[in-house]
C-alpha cells in the first residue's frame, strides 16, 4: 500500500472535526473511512484490525504535524 | 516491585544499554541485541529483519528521524522484552549497516517499566511489578 490521495482526502475532509475532538491522538484510516481513533499507535491499530480485518492502514497524529513517531 | 539488573554490552569498544530480546513474527522467531533508545517513541527494526521474519505489514505513517522525515511500515509482531511478552506494532527504519544494532526498544515499551541508566556502574536497572 501506498499512501495516496485517498487517505490525504479522508484526513483533510474530516480535519476540522477531527482536530477539534482529538487534538494529539492518532487516526487509522483505510478505504476512504476513518478506521479508529486512539490515544496511541498499538491501541488505534488494534481497533482498527479488529473493525477492518485484513486491511492496510494508514496512521497518523491528528493536528498540524501529521508524524506519530519519532526516532531521534 | 522487582528489580533485573543487566551491565551494558561492550560493542566495537563502545559500552551500550542493549537487552537480548526475542521476536517473532508468524513462522519465525530471532534472538537479537536491542538497545534501549529513549530517543524512539516506537520500537523499531530493520527491513531486513522485518522480511527474515516475514513481519505482517499493517499500516504507513510518518516518522520524524534525526535527519528527514519519511513513510515507515508498521509491522505487527511478538516481542519477549525482560521476558514479558508484547503484541505490539513495530516500525521498519533503517539503521547503518556499519552499527550492530538490529532493533531500538523505544518508549512504547518502556513505558510499563521502571528503568535507571546507571553510567558510572555500566548497568541498566529495571523495576517492574511484573516480573
Amino acid at each position: 500500500m501506498k499512501i495516496g490521495k485517498i487517505e490525504m482526502k479522508t484526513y483533510n475532509k474530516s480535519s476540522h472535526e477531527l482536530e477539534r475532538n482529538h487534538l494529539g491522538k492518532v487516526v487509522a484510516i483505510t478505504d476512504g473511512k476513518i478506521a479508529a481513533i486512539g490515544k496511541d499507535i498499538n491501541s488505534t491499530l488494534k481497533l482498527a484490525e479488529k473493525r477492518y480485518p485484513r486491511k492496510t492502514f494508514y496512521v497518523r497524529k491528528i493536528g498540524k504535524n501529521p508524524e506519530a513517531i519519532f526516532i531521534l | 516491585m522487582r528489580t533485573k539488573r543487566v551491565k551494558y554490552k561492550r560493542i566495537n569498544s563502545n559500552f551500550l544499554p542493549v537487552i537480548k530480546i526475542k521476536i517473532s513474527g508468524p513462522k519465525k522467531a530471532k534472538e537479537v541485541d536491542a538497545l534501549l533508545d529513549t530517543g524512539a517513541s516506537t520500537t523499531t527494526i530493520t527491513p531486513e529483519l522485518c522480511e527474515e521474519l516475514s513481519l505482517e505489514k499493517i499500516a504507513e505513517t510518518p516518522v520524524v528521524t534525526a535527519s528527514n522525515t519519511e513513510i515507515v511500515g508498521l509491522y505487527k509482531s511478538k516481542i519477549i522484552f525482560v521476558g514479558i511478552p508484547f503484541e505490539t506494532y513495530v516500525a521498519s527504519c533503517k539503521i547503518p549497516k556499519e552499527h550492530p544494532i538490529r532493533v531500538l526498544i523505544g518508549r512504547d515499551l518502556m513505558q510499563f517499566f521502571k528503568i535507571v541508566f546507571d553510567g558510572p556502574k555500566v548497568t541498566i536497572e529495571i523495576k517492574s511489578d511484573l516480573f
